[in-house]
């Protein structure tokens, strides 16, 4: 069904429509939200609370921006909201600081998430974007994990295109910086 | 240029991003620059690495999302200004026509199905006969769902209007106006031109059923409303300053049919003509 008609549906409170929208979207939402906050059970927090609030304010949702811009922004926001609550927890203060320190640990227990990552590689890319800044991880997992233009990135983050364009080369190098101090080379 | 432009460049385009001029002075510098060679080969087997990356959604979230979803109230009571009853001392009851669509084609020349309606008199309106959506649809004007035309609670600020003699048209779906909208009908010319809107049903008889006379004393409240289920009923709940609020009386299962309606009531209160409505809708699981 055209997406616009499940929108209208969902806005008139027809959940069966919602329900279809949740099942379209439930995925990029959740991986969006792993990758920005590592730990399998927090990213499905985010992602409650996203589609609680696709829930509650769909009816005022005007469209202005597309349905998933404004779904991948309140992810972003979310995750960003539970990162910082962990930061004041931990009362910590690296999370921004210096990339490559293990700050945010990649839970390896995370069993059904770890045999994903079947490749070394991939576990260490994996690991590696959990150890970016926040403002670098945001923008690259916008690209990489949810797929994104760099206009439609724009959008979620309210960023000029070419920001976004600069912000990405920057996170890749970044990423690659730590790839190689921890020893993995895709040199 | 130093090689920071050209890591950008290397960037956009793994992403395909870049323009093309931009493209091909990438490539005259990478046949000449190893370390901007090694850089791109890098990035690119990084990025491919990254693309590859998959998640398990855990097998209950779905379930928990749809669980915990609370009951969805958008009925809102505004505070407006209300339309004053200024006209003195008469008890207008004006006819809300509530319009809403039901699907299936519906030929131009059949009547549009309005069970339970009585027969159009000359006469005005008296008296209040509750005819409620349930009643219309299913036509037997029996223990169907009662309309709850209610007056809305009395906020200082605004004060509600009556409702009553509520009426719902099954229309042609995709032949109405655009809905949803709701207006106030103050007069038959006016009524007549609002009734040309709906291509796909002959409602003249409405014509009848509210005369000349019915409008000397009486106003008309109208709405449009579409609904995904002709199951789904749709009556009106109150009428507050400017504010048509409908009820959806939405059922556990429903037929997947678009349904389009016209849904009318009586008020007593005064607007001008042409007077549009904001409409809000309560959801009630039946």
């Amino acid at each position: 069904m055209d997406e616009q008609q499940l929108i209208r549906q969902a806005q008139s409170g027809e959940v069966s429509a919602f329900e279809q929208l949740l099942d379209r979207y439930q995925k990029p939402v959740y991986h969006q939200a792993l990758r920005l906050v590592s730990h399998p059970e927090d990213a499905a927090d985010v992602t409650q609370e996203v589609f609680l609030k696709v829930w509650k304010y769909l009816p005022t949702f005007r469209g202005e921006s597309s349905f998933s811009t404004w779904l991948y922004r309140m992810t972003d926001n979310a995750a960003l909201d539970l990162l910082r609550r962990e930061k004041k927890r931990r009362g910590d203060s690296s999370l921004d600081d210096d990339e490559g320190m293990a700050v945010i640990p990649v839970d390896p227990a995370a069993t059904p998430q770890e045999a994903l990552e079947r490749s070394e590689r991939q576990r260490a890319v994996s690991d590696a974007l959990g150890r970016l800044s926040e403002e670098h991880r945001r923008v690259l997992v916008l690209r990489e994990i949810n797929g994104l233009s760099y206009e439609e990135i724009g959008q979620v983050l309210e960023l000029a295109p070419g920001t976004v364009k600069s912000r990405i080369a920057r996170a890749r190098t970044a990423l690659a910086n730590i790839l190689r101090q921890s020893g993995n080379f895709f040199d | 240029m130093d090689c920071e432009q050209y890591t950008e460049w290397i960037s956009a385009a793994l992403d395909g991003e870049c323009t093309a001029e931009e493209r091909r002075l990438l490539e005259e510098h990478l046949a000449v620059c190893p370390r901007c060679a090694q850089l791109f080969d890098t990035l690119s087997r990084q990025t491919n690495c990254l693309r590859s990356l998959d998640c398990r959604v855990p097998d209950d979230l779905k379930q928990n999302i749809m669980e915990n979803l609370p009951a969805r109230e958008s009925a809102k009571r505004g505070k407006v200004l209300s339309w004053k009853r200024w006209v003195p001392a008469v008890a207008a009851a004006c006819l809300v026509l509530v319009a809403v669509m039901v699907p299936g084609a519906r030929s131009g020349s059949e009547p549009a199905a309005v069970n339970s309606l009585t027969a159009p008199s000359s006469q005005p309106f008296a008296g209040p006969r509750m005819e409620t959506a349930a009643d219309a649809a299913e036509g037997t004007g029996s223990a169907a769902p009662q309309a709850t035309l209610t007056e809305a609670p009395c906020e200082p600020e605004v004060a509600a209007c009556d409702l009553s003699n509520p009426l719902s048209i099954r229309v042609s779906y995709g032949m109405t106006p655009a809905a949803p909208t709701a207006r106030a009908i103050v007069s038959t010319e006016e009524l007549q031109e609002f009734l040309s809107l709906f291509s796909g049903d002959d409602l003249a008889f409405l014509l009848q059923r509210y005369d000349e006379a019915f409008f000397a004393a009486n106003q008309l409240m109208a709405a449009v409303v579409e609904e995904s289920s002709g199951s789904v009923q749709v009556v009106p709940e109150s009428l507050t300053g400017d504010t048509l609020t409908l009820r959806r009386l939405v059922p556990e299962v429903g037929t997947c049919d678009m349904a389009a309606w016209l849904i009318l009531a009586q008020t007593d209160c005064i607007f001008p003509a042409g007077q549009e409505l904001a409409l809000t809708t309560i959801t009630q699981n039946v």
